[in-house]
């Protein structure tokens, strides 16, 4: 029998939300999308030498572990790490590579670039923080990165690699991230990148009702897909896999134009009601690598309110991708055998 | 749960392409450092590294991918677009050095071409689940236990495992800054100076399970018998002993092997004072109680440092040493470090053993830990 994944913590590091929780709400208010300061938040101690990406990801990742038991300050050889970022450390490699041809020569670099040189940095700095020693992956995959990263915890968690997995999503808004991306988009200034992150839990499902933990839903099912329909087409799999096909909640991809497309995309919806849709690049701008994390935070919020409810009000689907490289889609579902916060309250 | 095998391998290297070609060329003892080829020499001390020279830039790291990925495939009969099929790609750099030219020549960049699935799509056709894992100087090691978890829980049919990277000018323009002086070659384990010096390189295996094999007629190159993968959770750079111990040892238990089963062992070996003293104290901490030790090579001498790639380098040699009863030396060692004294380094000139069962270690920046057990086909159970 292969263990369940379920979501037992959730954190954000986005500006104008103070705690998680709030995300739902959040998401409600039209506020324009705005830097978050992760330096107010930890302190300059734990700043110091660390990139912008760096630290966002720990102070959602602070939040997401807050509650979960610890010995000291370590999670184990059980926990893992999961970090999807696709810009990440592109400010230290092009401020490295400005210094080197301003000062013209490598002495003139700092020895405290040289871990943010390569990508992992981040992955391996909560791994350090939290005293992770299990599984450590940093997932650079494009517009579908956040959602293939939820994908790999679960794998790691079902093929009995970890027990627990941080997973987090997080892109900064520093000026290569936003040239390139901005630019990629059209440049026509309607795409923003303010930068943030998103961190979520995933735990075995006997671990976590073992220490009857908080349980927020379950990690379901996972398609890719290429080709004409890249969106639709993943959603058809994912649901297919587990014969599902009611659908309560769709979180688009930042690519979906207007939410209108999902009738037009030929998308197995039946059973009477429409999804509820929603979209997050409404408060937060360009998320790339960190918006299937977010995602599944929201996600994740939505099915704990809605674990009491009947029918369709029990299933999201997170998408992410680009027509390019095609579509991601994560099935999530109202989970842990009962023991969400609402049922037992 | 069935064997997992490998049917197909590619790698491109500075002494080398193809597994046939490239193992030759390490038997050999060849090196393939030479003067730097895509930087400014006058920046930095170092002014050699393990390149592949005459190729064009940008995305010289996505087109080495897709020659080794090509080369697995076809020495495994296996189409780009055959169903069920996922890539999964590991990569210390990804396509970093085209972010450098980018920002330093306003080359052109999109952002899906940071990552490596566009260029499969464009080059090889293939449009299914292509997974870029960045796990530094480890990350192949890593993406072949991900393809192992994928194939043990029958979300994929095979998985094409590939490790690709370049030389950034940033990475390697760092490492010149904490390298004390020029090094005249990488030494594993050797006595100083020490310090790492990058290499250019690809590798790809093809993966699935034994019956699928067999069913397609196809006898493997050996078998996966497991992968350990853990995290030190300890610093940024430096790598710790009892972390590696732990890899290994849960390596060995995947595989529900001994120490003492082990007959090669393919070290990372980068030539640093703190990797080669840190891996050199873990390998006599896991095998010291061998009455023989463990014979060891260090592939970087010849090589240099492939960052992502290096991995799976050392799993295609490996198949190629079980294969040929063979184990390429390591160069360029003349007196070992103290730590290694103990060692069993397969120094100066190729032997000749008998390699049953095969280890491959691959560390990275952050404690990040990879290491593989591979066996010759026939040998196992159930062969």
């Amino acid at each position: 029998m292969r263990e369940q994944a379920v979501v037992t913590g959730l954190g954000l590091a986005a500006a104008g939300i103070d705690r998680v929780a709030d995300l739902l709400d959040a998401l409600e208010d039209d506020h324009e999308p705005e830097a978050f300061d992760p330096r107010s938040r930890l302190g300059e101690r734990r700043s110091r030498y660390r990139d912008a990406a760096t630290l966002m990801a720990l102070c959602a990742a602070t939040e997401a572990l807050d509650g979960i038991p610890r010995r000291g300050d370590d999670l184990g050889e059980t926990a893992g790490v999961v970090v999807s970022s696709n810009l990440g450390n592109l400010d230290t490699v092009c401020r490295v590579v400005d210094v080197l041809r301003r000062r013209g020569s490598a002495e003139a670099l700092s020895p405290m670039d040289l871990p943010k040189a390569s990508s992992n940095v981040i992955a391996s700095t909560l791994a350090i923080e939290f005293g992770c020693r299990g599984v450590n992956l940093t997932v650079c995959n494009g517009a579908s990165s956040g959602t293939d990263a939820l994908y790999l915890a679960g794998v790691a968690i079902r093929a009995g690699r970890a027990r627990r997995v941080l997973v987090v999503g997080v892109e900064a808004s520093h000026p290569p991230a936003r040239r390139l991306l901005e630019a990629a988009d059209g440049g026509d200034g309607k795409a923003r990148l303010v930068g943030g992150a998103a961190a979520v839990v995933i735990e075995a499902a006997s671990s976590a009702s073992s220490r009857g933990a908080r349980t927020y839903a379950q990690i379901d099912a996972y398609a890719h897909h290429m080709g004409k329909s890249p969106v639709a087409g993943s959603i058809d799999a994912a649901l297919s896999r587990v014969g599902e096909r009611r659908l309560g909640l769709w979180i688009v991809p930042e690519e979906a134009g207007s939410p209108a497309g999902v009738e037009g995309s030929g998308l197995p919806f039946d059973g009477g009601m429409p999804p509820r849709i929603l979209d997050l690049s409404m408060r937060f701008g360009l998320l790339y690598g960190a918006l299937g994390v977010f995602q599944c935070v929201a996600a994740s919020l939505w099915l704990e309110s809605a674990a009491t409810n009947d029918g369709h009000g029990r299933t999201a689907v997170l998408t992410s991708g680009s027509r390019r490289e095609g579509a991601s889609s994560l099935l999530m579902r109202v989970g842990g055998d009962g023991r969400s916060q609402c049922q037992s309250e | 749960m069935d064997d997992l095998v490998i049917t197909g391998a590619g790698v491109i290297t500075s002494i080398g392409r193809g597994r046939l070609e490239f193992f030759e060329a390490l038997c050999r003892g060849e090196s393939g450092l030479g003067p730097l080829a895509y930087f400014e020499p006058r920046l930095f001390k170092q002014r050699s590294a393990y390149e592949i020279p005459g190729q064009t830039e940008p995305w010289r790291s996505s087109r080495l991918l897709c020659l080794a990925a090509r080369q697995a495939l076809e020495d495994a009969g296996v189409e780009p677009d055959e169903q069920g099929m996922v890539v999964v790609v590991g990569t210390g750099l990804r396509e970093l050095r085209s972010v450098e030219l980018w920002h330093t020549r306003g080359d052109e960049l999109r952002p899906e071409r940071l990552h490596f699935a566009d260029a499969l799509r464009e080059d090889l056709g293939f449009e299914g689940l292509t997974l870029t894992l960045s796990n530094a100087c480890a990350a192949s090691g890593f993406a072949l236990g991900v393809a192992e978890d994928l194939l043990e829980l029958g979300e994929a049919e095979r998985v094409l495992v590939a490790g690709c990277d370049t030389l950034t000018e940033s990475m390697f323009g760092l490492l010149d800054r904490v390298n004390a002086v020029e090094l005249p070659a990488l030494r594993p384990f050797g006595a100083p100076p020490k310090g790492v010096l990058m290499g250019d390189g690809a590798a790809a295996v093809l993966l699935e399970r034994r019956d699928a094999a067999r069913a397609r007629g196809r006898s493997p190159l050996g078998v996966v018998k497991g992968v350990g993968m853990s995290c030190d959770a300890y610093n940024a750079t430096a790598p710790r002993q009892d972390g590696i111990v732990a890899a290994m040892r849960q390596a060995q238990r995947r595989a529900r092997i001994a120490p003492a089963d082990v007959d090669l062992l393919v070290a990372h070996g980068t030539g640093t004072e703190q990797n080669d003293r840190t891996e050199a104290l873990a390998i006599g901490e896991v095998f010291g109680r061998r009455t023989v030790p463990v014979p060891v090579t260090g592939l970087k001498s010849m090589v240099g440092h492939t960052s992502g790639a290096s991995g799976l380098v050392g799993v295609v040699a490996a198949l190629e040493a079980m294969r040929r009863a063979l184990i390429p030396p390591t160069v360029h060692v003349s007196a070992l470090i103290d730590e290694a004294r103990d060692l069993d380094l397969v120094a100066g000139d190729a032997r000749a053993a008998e390699v049953r069962v095969a280890q491959v270690n691959a560390f990275g920046f952050g404690g990040l830990n990879a290491v593989v057990i591979l066996e010759r086909p026939g040998d196992g159970a159930g062969a």
